[in-house]
């Protein structure tokens, strides 16, 4: 396969509409990337319903921009206003506003640019050298250990995207739910209650713009409106104020930060957000000098930052080697490669040359735009975080009514927009998250269908569902992990709380003794 | 500053209802500027969607407007055909409708019926085939065999429950006195996985999904369901030349949602007319072994008028109606 690399890179350099769209994407991609609120998920979604008819390379490295500049684009906000423009931003706004306190903002946000491209770029590098092989190794999945795969995946995010499993859990059958709508493969109809519109289940399109579009939204409605902040200015010509101290850092830290992203990509269900958190405690944990982390060093923004874009290049293996996508932008995307035809899994890279290995390219290709337009760019991205809310978005729900139509061309899929907008806004209110439910709707079909054929193939006889290795190790790896998050990780936490608790208490008890020999003494 | 990017994404906004705006074409069909949306009820990568999705490809050449297909799939190609039969007939949706429209009809799975859409033409009627893995079984006969030296533990994967594939390997199965394990699967293309796999031991399928693998030497196929041998793969017999009389196959038609105005029709039909006339499509068509075949509306009508009530009978002989 990589004998077909130097072809799909002149493929790339030879189509200026593929270059345009990458770019395109990029920009896109940083723009809703930091806006807080606005994420990649949200964007491709909008965009989905308008991409059918381009030509499938086209399509896919568009949302491929959109992806990578989306997890970088948070980064900027999270530096300059103190506002994470995603989850995965968090981690990187600690040390990042640190700096922009002491007057280096400039450093903070090109540490956070070079750190983005350099981990992106090893995610690629892995995603072309691993994706083929675990592709072959794909085979090797049938029925009971795609639907082990697909347990583990369910209850991973279940567990991850929450801090109640059980919440999680909720989430996730509720998007099991929606997917036995409509016609089974049987052909026995579910749930249509004689609705004509319901034998074709709910409209995946329609769905994901109301869960992640029109709810946040409506989120937004609840929020006081508040002007916007101002921001500092920075110069054009300290672009690279960073490198000196990127130098001082050094190289082992981006590495290893970039490889925790990669395995966490490629695990189903972790995303960007998990990766930079690992990454950054894994930094704090073997630094020299553990308490300075959220001082504003610039190993605080390294960390995370090459990891969850590492993250991205990870997240693309499982879907394109298993078809099951690690998060909720690559079942997005997953979505997209079906409507274009492509289906994932070992016959994808047997035709490698045609749409893999451009697509891979695609990918690298969107980091090295991202370094150039990270680094011009940079002194006005952290600008959007003033746009107006009260502008951005009613045009946002605009926009989602109006691709949520063009999707089915029908008035029902818009209407379900709108119903489950509403129900996703509900659950979001009760700390519900919503990519579990996204994941359940995408994953339900694989789950049922597996179990159904691996009975079928058995006799009945539900042994079959542990006869491999590779099944019995993703079933005892997804039970360690719903019992790590249902009975040892609360007990942890709750311990803590007790432990600060006691300690509160002793220092209050403390200051009060004090105070009480103070007023002994005459 | 504020002020250009809120305009920007107003432009987006602007240029996303512009598209719908379009929706009420007053222009005359076909519009080049609208897509047409096709239906597919089979999944991406499958023998139909390959096929049908290069027809197209073609078709819109001679349209003169883009075509998309749209996998939308499930219930043995019902639920596609329920959104074909609920589209607007304004044109710009069609669809591809195979074998399996009887099968739904005859099981009463969904009320749609072939008779519901306008037919515009037919694009493919093709041989049905057994394959295997090629180090697993040399001939016919080995694998008639192996089945009877382990009566219901031989797997054959076929695309959906009571369809098309799964009829012709119950025909073929009762034909030659077997007894095997059925095992169903969406489309061709996860049924090609799992016989790579090992999964299972052999598909009741079409031809052109397995060539590739047929002509690097993993896969053979058996023997074809043809009454004679197929141009595809010539040294494969038929079964009626290894004394088992099974004869079958499947077809492939475009049509459009019930309704749909004559005159659009007639112009669609005529493109599809232009397309087997034009010879990039028929080089294509003959390199890929699809089987194509042109009938017109009417002998379309025709044909299925005829096969209608031989394969609702085969399903009864089959015991696979309701």
């Amino acid at each position: 396969m990589l004998a077909e690399l130097p072809q799909a890179i002149g493929l790339f350099a030879s189509d200026f509409r593929l270059v345009g769209f990458v770019c395109l994407g990029v920009i896109l991609g940083v723009f809703v990337g930091a806006v807080p609120g606005l994420t990649a998920t949200l964007a491709i979604a909008l965009l989905l319903p308008f991409t059918f008819g381009m030509p499938a390379l086209e399509a896919v490295v568009l949302m491929t921009g959109i992806f990578v500049g989306g997890i970088y684009g948070g980064s900027a906000t999270a530096i300059m206003v103190r506002v994470p423009g995603a989850p995965a931003n968090t981690m990187t706004m600690l040390d990042g506003y640190e700096m922009l306190k002491q007057g280096k903002p400039e450093v903070a946000l090109g540490l956070a640019t070079a750190a983005s491209v350099f981990g992106g770029l090893v995610g690629g590098v892995l995603l072309i050298l691993f994706a083929p092989q675990l592709a072959r190794f794909s085979l090797q999945f049938q029925s009971p250990e795609i639907f082990a795969l697909v347990v583990l995946a369910l209850v991973a995010v279940a567990a991850v995207s929450q801090e109640s499993l059980v919440k999680g859990l909720i989430a996730t059958v509720m998007g099991l739910m929606i997917s036995t709508v409509g016609i089974d493969l049987a052909g026995v109809p579910r749930y249509t209650f004689d609705t004509f519109r319901l034998y074709t289940g709910v409209p995946l399109i329609p769905l994901v713009i109301g869960l992640f579009a029109l709810a946040e939204v409506l989120r937004r409605l609840e929020e006081p409106h508040s002007r916007p902040k101002q921001v500092a200015w920075i110069s054009f010509r300290k672009i690279f104020a960073f490198v000196p101290v990127w130098r001082q850092v050094g190289w082992k830290l981006p590495i290893k930060s970039s490889l925790i992203g990669a395995v966490i990509g490629a695990l189903p269900g972790a995303g960007a957000a998990m990766a930079a958190f690992l990454a950054y405690a894994e930094a704090k944990r073997s630094s020299p000098h553990p308490e300075k982390f959220g001082t504003g060093i610039p190993e605080g923004i390294v960390a995370p930052e090459s990891s969850n874009n590492a993250m991205t290049g990870g997240a693309f293996i499982p879907m394109l080697a298993f078809g099951i996508p690690g998060d909720a932008v690559t079942a997005v995307i997953l979505g997209a490669l079906v409507i274009q035809g492509i289906v994932p899994g070992p016959q994808l890279f047997a035709q490698a040359g045609d749409l893999v290995l451009p697509l891979m390219v695609g990918f690298i290709f969107a980091y090295l735009v991202l370094m150039i337009v990270g680094l011009v760019m940079l002194p006005w991205f952290a600008r959007v975080a003033v746009i107006d809310h009260a502008v951005l978005f009613p045009i946002i729900a605009a926009v989602s009514v109006v691709a949520a139509f063009v999707s089915e061309r029908s008035v029902f899929a818009m209407g379900t927009m709108v119903a489950i907008g509403i129900g996703a806004w509900l659950m979001q209110r009760y700390r519900f998250s919503l990519v579990p439910v996204l994941l359940g709707v995408i994953l339900g079909p694989l789950l049922e269908r597996n179990f159904r054929r691996a009975l079928g193939i058995s006799g009945g006889d539900p042994m079959i569902l542990v006869s491999s290795w590779i099944a019995v190790i993703l079933l005892v790896t997804a039970a360690f992990m719903a019992f790590y998050f249902a009975w040892v990780q609360p007990r942890q936490q709750r311990r803590a709380q007790q432990e600060q608790e006691a300690a509160r208490l002793e220092r209050e008890a403390r200051e009060r003794q004090a105070r009480e020999t103070e007023g002994n003494t005459p | 500053m504020q002020g250009i990017r809120s305009l920007s994404i107003l432009g987006a906004g602007l240029m996303a209802g512009a598209l719908v705006m379009a929706t009420p074409a007053q222009a005359e069909y076909p519009d080049p500027n609208r897509e047409v949306r096709h239906i597919m009820p089979w999944g991406a990568g499958g023998g139909t969607d390959v096929v049908m999705r290069g027809f197209v490809d073609h078709l819109q050449r001679h349209l003169g407007t883009s075509i998309y297909t749209d996998n939308v799939t499930g219930g043995v190609g019902s639920v596609g055909w329920m959104t074909l039969k609920g589209a607007p007939p304004d044109g710009y949706t069609i669809g591809t409708v195979t074998y399996d429209i009887l099968t739904v009809e005859h099981q009463n799975m969904a009320p749609v019926s072939w008779e519901d859409f306008e037919i515009i033409g037919m694009v493919t009627e093709h041989a049905t085939a057994l394959v295997v893995r090629a180090e697993d079984f040399e001939t016919l006969d080995d694998f008639i065999a192996a089945a009877q030296d382990n009566p219901g533990g031989l797997t054959v994967s076929n695309a959906s429950t009571g369809g098309v594939w799964h009829q012709h390997a119950v025909a073929m199965e009762q034909e030659i006195g077997l007894e095997l394990n059925h095992v169903p699967y969406e489309s061709a293309a996860p049924q090609v996985t799992s016989l790579l796999g090992g999964e299972t031991m052999a598909a009741v399928i079409s031809l052109p999904p397995v060539m590739e693998y047929v002509r690097s030497g993993e896969m053979r196929v058996l023997a074809v369901m043809a009454d004679e041998r197929v141009d595809l793969v010539p040294d494969v017999p038929t079964f009626t030349e290894l004394g088992h009389d099974v004869v079958y196959g499947s077809f492939r038609f475009i049509a459009a949602p019930p309704e749909t105005p004559m005159e659009i029709v007639e112009v669609l039909e005529q493109a599809m007319y232009d397309t087997f006339q034009d010879p990039e499509f028929l080089a294509w068509a003959e390199q890929g072994g699809i089987g194509e075949r042109w009938l017109d509306r009417e002998a379309s009508i025709a044909y299925m008028e005829t096969i209608g009530p031989v394969i609702g009978q085969l399903m009864v002989d089959l015991g696979l109606t309701d």
